[in-house]
């Protein structure tokens, strides 16, 4: 023997289907409600894809990789985005390469790249078609350029999907409605909504801190989250998971992977892998990255028994076909017996068959609820 | 043996934070019995919490040796003292073992209430007080006036007093002489039967119950058999010793000697504090003064996690092999599963009892708000006690209800006397008597009902007065009063635990300022929380907690779960330290919601 081997970056290879991650960090402007790890300092955007390439090297993740997903920051924004995804993906035929993008960067030659690169699905950063709100949260484009960036994407032929926030400053009950709405009629497949989550340390966090501006009430919030699963249902989108509407067949084949615990790769600042029950991410300091890709890991975590329990438990129920009711009995015993018994009776559950899952109004209290059988 | 005549049996007595522990260690370094290496500060108190919070809870006594300015070497026992005035009944029976006190006044603070209550207290046992006027070399000092103080407010000769500072061993050296002098010797029958008064017993679990005694009359020796002149229980001494501070064995005590000895008693109860020690074959006349310690106040303690119960019996057993004083039973709270009815001394022992359960014991406790023992008297003509407000019988079989009452006595500047009476007035206190005792000082005599001085009193006082009020108060007894039981309603059920009795005319304040109080400790939750307070079937107060609609429906940013994982994790932490009351969960503040309502 010549002693242990030195500490290698973890390679997923010994898995059968790989989903990977790519943090795309610049962004032209910070949102006020952004708590993500992004960069404005576009001056660094090569330095970093050089070491994003070089990390992508070192984990050597082609051969069995089958979901794809640039996400950021602004993935649009990144001209390199073609060089990261052929060193990535080799010759491999994906289910799935999805692409953020945000609304004024969608215009035909950039559909051109993307699709040369094999990207089939775009997610747009729309958060709302009302100039107003827009504005508040520090979004640079407006409701037109967002109009016309979906029907850009899925006149293109692209599998898409719409961010918008529930929650936003200044945003109404009728203001709400009309996004959703306008959002139904583009005619995209997929629709994330998201209630907005007031950080701390954000500009936006702050402003509501000090009084400067004012969130809808949380009645109001809670009552149109309710209304709008109705009326996405109506229209086809039928709710997946807790934040996510899709029609058949639509459904986000890689964010599934990080509910059905599914392996995954995290590449880049900020990003997350799980791979053999391990959970790790990489720093969030770009400088640290820049110098240093391969060897970036500051987050780590062997999940304990008691950990890997809550993951089941908490990641299967936030998805509507919920938990098999004989796997929460044997994950939490008679308790479980209880918990359904009052949650079916009080409406937070609903039986699909042999499984126990969230209503809606469920979901909306899922966090309290779920955290009961911990 | 040493001859009674070259023994001083003597206790420190002072206000808290006046300079007692510094001076009692001054006298065990400057006698000998620690050496400097082995000096740290507060010597005499050896309980974590006691050092922690600067108060004795346990006597305890020192055998010193001193050569005296005559030539001739003298055998001082130093009685600690409890330093608050829950204790005060061991307090007397400390001082009842001493025939001297040094009485230590702060040079800069002057003559507090704790001073005047521990000095009657001594003078009530006939002891000598040799003033002392400790701190003088701080730039704040003005001992003159303080000597003042001592001859007018409360009555002592001063002129003698020894101006000191421990801290710095100033006035030390007089004081040991002073002690020589000006305390007498033990009086004592060296051939009558042996009378030996017990003043602190404690529980080992080597040696089972110790006890500390002082030799009256006779003499005590290992392996006789002695009898407790108050149970009639007899037992044979299988250890006796002296602290020096280390303990040290020894084969006898005569007359005036203090000392300990083990006797393989199993119960603390057995070794009542301020009982007479004697023989097995003889019957002298006990020594006076002795009396029963009662709990005073009461509350419930329940775990917050139910399957804790075992452990906390447990512990509650373990806690009273120790506290003679401590009392406690089960309680069977609808609302708050099993738990104990505990009696303490006071406040203070309260909360040194809840703090070693939870640190000793590593329990999570739920405390309900502190209450008084009531005397009842039915319809039938039979009384009761009742200290628990849902023992309470009904009202319709109720003649009439006493409370205990308390001699509460104020020593405050005369500028915060107008809020002082106030409050006084506020808490159904009745005045006794107000009168300037030293330029700017002003007593105040109030008599008040136990449960409205244990309803934050000190607190009150403390912050009206800006710290500068000191208090002292003592028992006096049970009178009638028009008390009625209010119960707190969550979501239409009554909660039992959080029944209180109050008097009639403050029902209604009080219980729209608990329910007040209660829903700001109530966090929304996942139904709506109805609050009510009622007298009999009338509702006086309501209060909604809202139902929660919606928490933080946080997105897992790019495969982040053990971010999502950990948040859940901590809102179950935060949970665990609610009680569960049917669908609700209560924090441990509400149900402390009464303590606090201005």
């Amino acid at each position: 023997m010549d002693g242990p081997p030195p500490p290698e970056p973890s390679s997923p290879r010994q898995h059968a289907s790989l989903g990977a991650y790519v943090h795309l960090p610049f962004c032209a402007t910070h949102c006020a409600y952004c708590p993500f790890v992004i960069s404005t300092n576009m001056a660094l955007e090569d330095q970093y894809v050089d070491a994003l390439l070089r990390e992508i090297e070192a984990r050597q993740p082609v051969g069995e990789l089958d979901t794809l997903y640039f996400g950021g920051g602004t993935p649009s924004r990144t001209r390199r985005s073609a060089e990261v995804s052929s060193a990535l993906r080799g010759g491999n035929r994906l289910r799935e390469f999805t692409l953020e993008a945000n609304p004024e960067d969608i215009d035909d030659e950039a559909i051109a790249r993307w699709q040369a690169m094999g990207v089939d699905r775009l997610s747009i950063g729309v958060q709302s078609f009302n100039d107003d709100e827009l504005r508040q949260i520090g979004r640079i484009h407006d409701a037109n350029a967002a109009r016309d960036a979906v029907r850009r994407a899925v006149a293109s032929g692209f599998r898409t999907n719409l961010d918008l926030i529930l929650g936003l400053p200044r945003q109404t009950i009728e203001s709400f409605r009309a996004s959703l709405d306008e959002a139904i009629a583009l005619g995209a497949g997929h629709l994330s909504l998201y209630m907005l989550d007031l950080d701390e340390k954000t500009p936006l966090q702050v402003q509501v801190a000090r009084g400067r501006t004012t969130l809808p009430e949380e009645d109001d919030v809670a009552r149109l989250y309710l209304e709008a699963v109705e009326t996405l249902a109506r229209a086809g989108l039928e709710q997946y998971e807790i934040s996510n509407f899709a029609r058949a067949g639509e459904e986000s084949q890689h964010n599934l992977r990080y509910w059905r615990r599914e392996p995954y790769l995290g590449l880049g600042i900020g990003a997350h892998s799980f791979l053999a029950e391990r959970r790790f991410a990489n720093t969030r300091d770009i400088h640290r990255y820049i110098a240093d890709p391969v060897h970036a890991e500051e987050f780590s975590e062997e999940l304990s028994a008691d950990e890997r329990r809550h993951e089941l438990l908490f990641l299967q129920l936030r998805q509507s076909r919920g938990i098999h009711y004989e796997e929460i009995i044997e994950l939490c015993g008679q308790e479980a017996v209880e918990w359904t018994d009052r949650g079916l009776r009080e409406g937070w559950l609903r039986r699909a068959g042999s499984r126990v899952a969230f209503t809606p109004a469920g979901f909306l209290l899922s966090n309290d609820y779920i955290s009961q059988l911990f | 043996m040493p001859d009674p005549q070259f023994i001083r049996n003597f206790s420190i007595i002072a206000h808290i934070d006046h300079g007692k522990t510094t001076l009692s260690d001054r006298l065990l370094q400057m006698t000998g019995a620690v050496e400097q290496r082995e000096m740290h500060e507060q010597m005499l108190d050896d309980m974590d919490l006691e050092r922690e919070r600067g108060i004795t809870i346990k006597a305890r006594a020192v055998t010193l040796q001193y050569r005296a300015a005559d030539g001739n070497l003298y055998t001082f026992n130093l009685i600690d003292t409890p330093g608050h005035v829950d204790f005060s009944y061991e307090v007397s029976r400390s001082l009842a073992a001493c025939e001297g006190a040094i009485l230590v006044v702060d040079a800069t603070q002057g003559v507090e209430a704790q001073t005047l209550a521990n000095s009657y207290l001594a003078i009530n046992n006939n002891l000598d007080i040799l003033p002392v006027i400790n701190k003088v070399d701080l730039p704040s000092a003005e001992p003159e006036r303080v000597r003042e103080q001592i001859e007018n407010v409360i009555g002592l000769d001063a002129h003698d007093a020894v101006l000191a500072s421990a801290k710095a061993g100033i006035g030390v050296a007089e004081i040991l002489e002073k002690i020589v002098s000006r305390i007498p010797p033990p009086k004592g029958e060296k051939d009558a039967p042996l009378r030996a008064l017990l003043f602190d017993s404690w529980y080992d679990s080597y040696r089972g119950v110790m006890c500390l005694v002082k030799i009256v009359d006779g003499e005590m020796r290992r392996g006789m058999k002695v009898k407790f002149m108050s149970t009639g229980r007899e037992y044979e001494i299988t250890e006796m010793g002296i602290f020096t501070p280390k303990p040290k064995a020894i084969d006898s005590l005569g007359v005036g000697e203090v000392g300990f000895f083990s006797a393989n008693i199993k119960d603390i109860v057995q070794a009542k504090i301020g009982d007479t020690v004697t023989t097995v074959k003889e019957t002298p006349v006990p020594l006076p003064g002795f009396q029963e310690v009662k709990p005073m106040v009461f509350a419930g303690l329940f775990p917050i996690i139910t399957e804790e119960y075992e452990n906390l019996r447990d512990a509650v057993q373990k806690l009273k092999l120790n506290d003679a004083s401590f009392s406690y039973e089960p309680e069977n709270s609808a609302a708050l599963g099993f738990g104990f009815r505990c009696g303490f001394l006071g406040l203070l022992h309260m909360e040194i009892i809840q703090e070693r359960l939870e640190r000793e014991f590593n329990l999570e406790l739920l405390t309900t708000a502190p209450g008084v023992r009531y005397r009842v008297l039915t319809t039938d003509g039979e009384w009761m006690d009742v200290d628990n407000p849902q023992k309470l019988p009904d009202p319709a079989r109720i003649d009439r209800i006493e409370e205990p009452f308390f001699e509460v006595t104020i020593l405050t500047t005369d500028e915060y006397v107008g809020p002082i009476l106030a409050l006084a007035i506020d808490r159904r206190g009745r005045q006794k008597k107000m009168e300037y005792v030293a330029a700017n000082r002003v007593m105040i005599v109030y008599e008040m009902p136990l449960n409205e001085v244990i309803l934050d009193f000190f607190d009150k006082l403390k912050s009206i007065s800006r710290g500068y009020a000191s208090l002292d108060y003592q028992f006096i007894g049970y009178r009638e009063s028009d008390l009625v039981k209010m119960d707190v309603l969550v979501n239409g059920e009554p909660l039992d635990a959080l029944s209180l009795i109050v008097h009639k005319d403050k029902a209604y304040a009080r219980g729209k300022m608990l329910v007040e109080k209660m829903r700001e400790f109530i966090p929304r939750q996942m139904y709506e929380v109805a609050l009510q307070a009622a007298v009999g079937n009338r509702v006086i107060a309501r209060e909604t907690v809202k139902a929660l609609r919606k928490d933080v429906l946080a997105k897992c940013y790019g495969g982040d779960i053990s971010r999502k994982r950990k948040l859940l994790e901590k809102q179950k932490e935060g949970k665990k330290r609610m009680k569960r009351v049917g669908k609700v969960e209560i924090p441990q503040e509400a149900f402390l919601a009464v303590l606090k309502i201005d």
